[in-house]
Order: C-alpha cells, then structure tokens, then sequence
C-alpha cells in the first residue's frame, strides 16, 4: 500500500507518506510526531464527528441540529444519516438532549444541539 | 418617554452577545437589538463543530456555543429587543439618538450613551464578481445555501458547483453530499484554496469531491432554472483562457467567495474605514473614529475563529460600558503602522497613554514558513515573536504590553519578516 494524506494536526498540513501494511505502517514526510498517530488513525479507521439536522413538528423551527454523541468510522456515516432522516422531534429540548439511543446498535446516541419550546398543553 | 439605555448593542450574533454581557458586568444598563426574532447570529446555522476550542476548551457546534452565550445573557439584566432593525442612528447630548423598527411598536427611538456596533458580516455575491449571463434561479451564496438546509429543511439543489473554495463553501459541499445531492466539484480561481486544510481534508477529500485551482465560472446558462454554467482555466493574472472552456451542468451555483463586513449604517456619520479590512478603523478599546462608537466581530474584520469574535465583543462591550463613565482619557491617538509581508493588522490605532495587554489581529499578505513579528517603536523593540506557518486564510493574535508603548515616541510598527536566511 501507499498513500498520501495531508496531517491536519496542526495549521502546518504536512503532506504524509504512508506505506506497509496493518501491522507496521511506514510513515514520512511528517514534521512531529502527532503526524505519525494522525496518519496511522486515518489510514487504519478514520472518526468523525456528524452533525446534521432532524425534522420538527414544530410551526416556526421546522429542523433541529443535532450531532453523534461520539465519532464514529467515516465509512458508516452514511448508514447513520439513514437512521437520522427517521427521526422526527416534537417536543421541548435544549443542546445536550439525548434525542435516540444505540442507533445501529453501535451504542451512540443522537443529541440535540439546538433548542426547541413546545408551549403545553 | 424615549428608553435611555448606557450602551446599546447592535446584533445578537456572539460578537453582540459577548458584548453585551461584559457591558452589564461592569454596572451599565444594556439593549441588545437583533432584527431576527432568536439570538445566536449567523451561529444559529452553522451546525458543523470546531467552535469554541479556546473560548471553552469543547468542541461544540455554532448552535451549543451560541446557546451558552444567550443563557449568560439571560442571566442579566440586558434588554433584548428581538426582530428590531436599527435603521437610523443621530448623535445627540453627548450619546446617540436611535431609531429602530419592529413588528409590536413601529419606529420608536431609543438613547444610547455609547454603542456597539456587531452587525456580522455580508457574504459577496455574483454581482460583486461579475459573472455574466441569464439570472436563473437556483445560484445561491453558500450562508444562503446553509440557511434554506440547516434552518427551513429544503434543498437548494440536486446537482451542485461550488465556486470558491471559502470555509462555508467546503462545509457546504460536505453538508449537500450528506443530503443526497450530488457536488460536481470546488472551483477557485486563486492557485492556493482559501478554506483551511482541515476543512478540505474533512469536506472535500472525504467524500472525494473534486477542487480545481486556477479555475473559475465564466458563464450561467438557463433562463428560468440554472442549467449549468461554462468553467475555464485562468492564467497568472486570473484572465479566463478561453480555449479550456468547458461547459458543466448543474442545477445549483454555490457562491463561497468572501465575506464582507456590514457597516453601511457608519456611513452617514463619516466613520473612518480600512479600506482593506472593509470594517472601521479602531483603537485598542475597538472605539471607531467616531467617539462613543464601538466595533467588534465580523463587521470589525472577517474572523475564522468564533472565539476571538467572543473576545472582540467582550472588550467592546466592556469599553463601551466605561465610555459612558467617561473613564478613557484620551490624550493621543496615533497610528499603528504596518511594514513587509502584512495584510492588515486590528487595531490600526492606539489611544495613549495606556496601560494593560490588549490582542493585536492579523493576517499575512502570504503564506510564510517561518516568520519574525516584531512592533518597534524607533529603534525599541516592543515584542518580538517567532511564527511558524502563516497563511493568510488562518488570523493570528499577538499580545500586546501598552505600558511599553511611549505616549510621546514615535509611531509604532507592525512588521513580519522572513527570519533570517529561511525562505517561506
Ligand atoms: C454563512 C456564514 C458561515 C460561517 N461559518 C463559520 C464557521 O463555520 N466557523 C466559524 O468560526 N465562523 C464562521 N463564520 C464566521 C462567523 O460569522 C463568525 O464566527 C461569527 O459568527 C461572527 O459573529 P458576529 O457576532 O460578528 O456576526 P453574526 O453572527 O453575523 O451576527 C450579527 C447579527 O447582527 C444582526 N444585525 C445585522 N444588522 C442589524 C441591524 N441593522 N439591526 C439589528 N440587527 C442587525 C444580524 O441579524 C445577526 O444576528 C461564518 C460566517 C457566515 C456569514
Ligand atoms: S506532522 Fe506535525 S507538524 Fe506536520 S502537520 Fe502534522 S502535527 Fe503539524
């Protein structure tokens, strides 16, 4: 294998060489260290964080940002925005919110980041 | 009766809301006028994450950090007067006569001992770079595009071109891929992008979306819907090469291509602009050219860190609330100069004597490796900063020491330099 990505550890954004297999990547072209984990994480299984929004039933607001409560593998992130479009909110919730458990069975919640005020009754 | 208030603040975006909690902190009684109904700024649709790292050690959304700063200002005694617009503002005794409008009272007038002026920032739009062609519907600047998908739910297209390569562009063209659209490529007409990398890391190269450098669109063709537009190639003077040109279709022209501060509203008043930072010339306590009037965040100068807008509102909001104390004194203004590879630096003024640390912003003309700041008053070296990496699409900040600055010494300079025997 070999492949080149950019760090973005730092503002610098060296251009990384990596190369090897799984077991014991080569990597180079990094200034520091942080180059070294950075490239071995995105080359073995790279995080994300998602943040998207979800529909309302509210009049006003009619979509509530949300995010993963934990990054999750790049490649799924599709997978995840399938499970999000389901997600309809009405009622009342501040930033912080858990908003659905597990999705994907993976043991990451959906919270709001947005607030949203449903008037009682 | 007219409301007398001692500092009024204009927008509610973080600059004005950061502003207006420093100003109640230090005893003045505060309005905090935002034309839209729920404060927040333009944070409110910037549901990506990356703000707030220095402000509050988290990566939050725009949303959770625009959240934390609404609730402090609840917690005060500040008057939010929501969906009013400030249309007109007169000095008068000393302070300033306002005239706002909102739905419930019309055009009413409000006193202000001093004001805070955090209107935000504008994005340029296809008049302003002179794309020729039909008007179609479906060209859309990138904060639009951001607004009708975060906050109103629809879609502003399904086959998308992106020109520009502007941060909000990048996380844009993420942002419609998720959505299901399809973004047939990034077109930037300068030869570096002016996103920052991780941003074209994350939104670009992780969903393998093309960006093409030196290239920009020449042409929009459609009469009622966009159906696509012609992009060309473009030579060292960024003059279109005809001969590349080549013709893409789409539905949907995405317009990333700079931000503009807002201060239309400073003109009738002769405030001094910089002409490169499109905000007012400022002084340390970010008091404009016009006494009483403050600036801060992005109609200030356009900021890519919402901590340092934070920072900006909160020592305008503080200034502001002793202006009314007539605590400044002011003896000299002068003028902060600038030399080698500067694009602009903020405050381009100091007010002395002075005492106290105050950040100085700036950005570079261009990228440079390894940098020397030096400000010298003559042949005094005031501070002296190594700098590694500069880009002119990533501000800086500096401390500054006033009380090494002579009130009565020559005029300072702000310079960057190449350090010795290294080339960027
Ligand atoms: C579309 C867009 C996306 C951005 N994305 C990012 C990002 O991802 N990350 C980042 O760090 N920065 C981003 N920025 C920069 C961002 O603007 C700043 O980080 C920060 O939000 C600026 O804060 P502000 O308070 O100066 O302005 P704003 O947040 O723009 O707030 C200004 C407020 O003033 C109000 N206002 C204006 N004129 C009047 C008037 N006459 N009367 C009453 N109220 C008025 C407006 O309604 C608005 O609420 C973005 C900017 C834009 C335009
Ligand atoms: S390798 Fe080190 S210096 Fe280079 S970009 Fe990554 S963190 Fe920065």
């Amino acid at each position: 294998m070999h492949k080149n990505i950019t760090c973005i550890a730092c503002p610098r954004g060296c251009l990384l060489t990596v190369s090897g297999e799984a077991e014991d990547l080569i990597i180079s072209g990094n200034e520091c260290r942080k180059g070294i984990e950075y490239g071995r994480q995105e080359i073995l299984e790279p995080l994300r964080m998602l943040t998207t929004t979800v529909r309302t039933t509210h009049p006003v607001y009619t979509r509530l940002p949300v995010r993963l409560s934990r990054e999750v593998p790049l490649e799924q992130i599709p997978e995840f925005m399938k499970v999000i479009n389901q997600v309809c909110v009405s009622r009342t919730c501040i930033p912080g919110d858990v908003m659905a458990v597990n999705l994907l069975e993976s043991e990451v919640d959906l919270i709001a980041t947005g607030e949203l005020y449903y008037e009682k009754g | 009766m007219k409301q007398e208030y001692d500092v009024v603040v204009i927008g509610a975006g973080p600059a004005g809301l950061a502003a207006a909690v420093a100003a109640s902190d230090k005893g003045a009684t505060v309005c905090l006028a935002e034309r839209e109904e729920r404060m927040g700024g333009i944070l409110k649709q910037c549901i990506h994450d990356g703000f707030g790292l220095i402000r509050f050690k988290e990566k939050l959304t725009g949303p959770e950090y625009a959240w934390r700063y609404e609730n402090m200002v609840k917690e005060r005694p500040v008057d939010f007067l929501s969906r009013t617009f400030l249309t007109t503002m007169k000095p008068e005794n000393g302070g300033f006569d306002l005239s706002f409008v909102n739905p419930e009272k019309g055009v009413f007038s409000v006193y202000a001992g001093s004001l805070v002026m955090a209107m935000g920032c504008r994005e340029r739009t296809d008049r302003q770079i002179f794309l020729h062609g039909e008007r179609p519907s479906g060209i859309f600047t990138a904060g639009q595009a951001q607004d009708f998908i975060n906050l109103k739910g629809y879609m502003p297209g399904h086959k998308c071109v992106i020109l520009g390569s502007g941060d909000i562009g990048l996380i844009m063209a993420r942002r419609l891929t998720l959505e299901g659209a399809e973004v047939q490529g990034v077109y930037e007409i300068g030869s570096e992008p002016s996103g920052l990398t991780r941003n074209i890391v994350q939104c670009l190269e992780d969903y393998n979306i093309p960006l093409q450098l030196e290239t920009t669109v020449t042409e929009i063709h459609g009469y009622d819907r966009l159906e696509g537009v012609t992009i060309c190639r473009v030579d060292k003077n960024k003059i279109p090469r005809r001969e590349t040109a080549v013709r893409i279709d789409c539905d949907c022209l995405i317009l990333s291509v700079g931000l503009i501060p807002e201060n239309d509203i400073l003109k009738p008043l002769s405030v001094k602009m910089d002409p490169v930072t499109k905000g007012p010339v400022v002084d340390q306590n970010l008091e404009t050219s016009f006494p009483g009037i403050f600036s801060c965040g992005n109609a200030l100068h356009v900021n890519d860190l919402v901590d340092y807008v934070s920072e900006s509102g909160h020592l305008a909001g503080e200034r502001a609330a002793l202006y009314g104390k007539k605590k400044i004194q002011v003896k000299r203004r002068i003028t902060l100069n600038t030399a080698g590879n500067i694009q602009y630096a903020v405050p381009q003024n100091l007010t002395l004597p002075a005492k106290g640390t105050v950040p100085l912003f700036f950005r570079p003309l261009r990228s440079m490796g390894k940098g020397v700041a030096i400000l010298k008053q003559g042949e005094r070296i005031i501070l002296k900063k190594n700098l590694n990496w500069l880009k002119p699409s990533e501000m800086n900040r500096l401390p500054i020491d006033l009380s090494l600055i002579d009130p009565d010494g020559m005029t300072p300079v702000f310079s960057l330099e190449n350090r010795e025997g290294v080339h960027a």
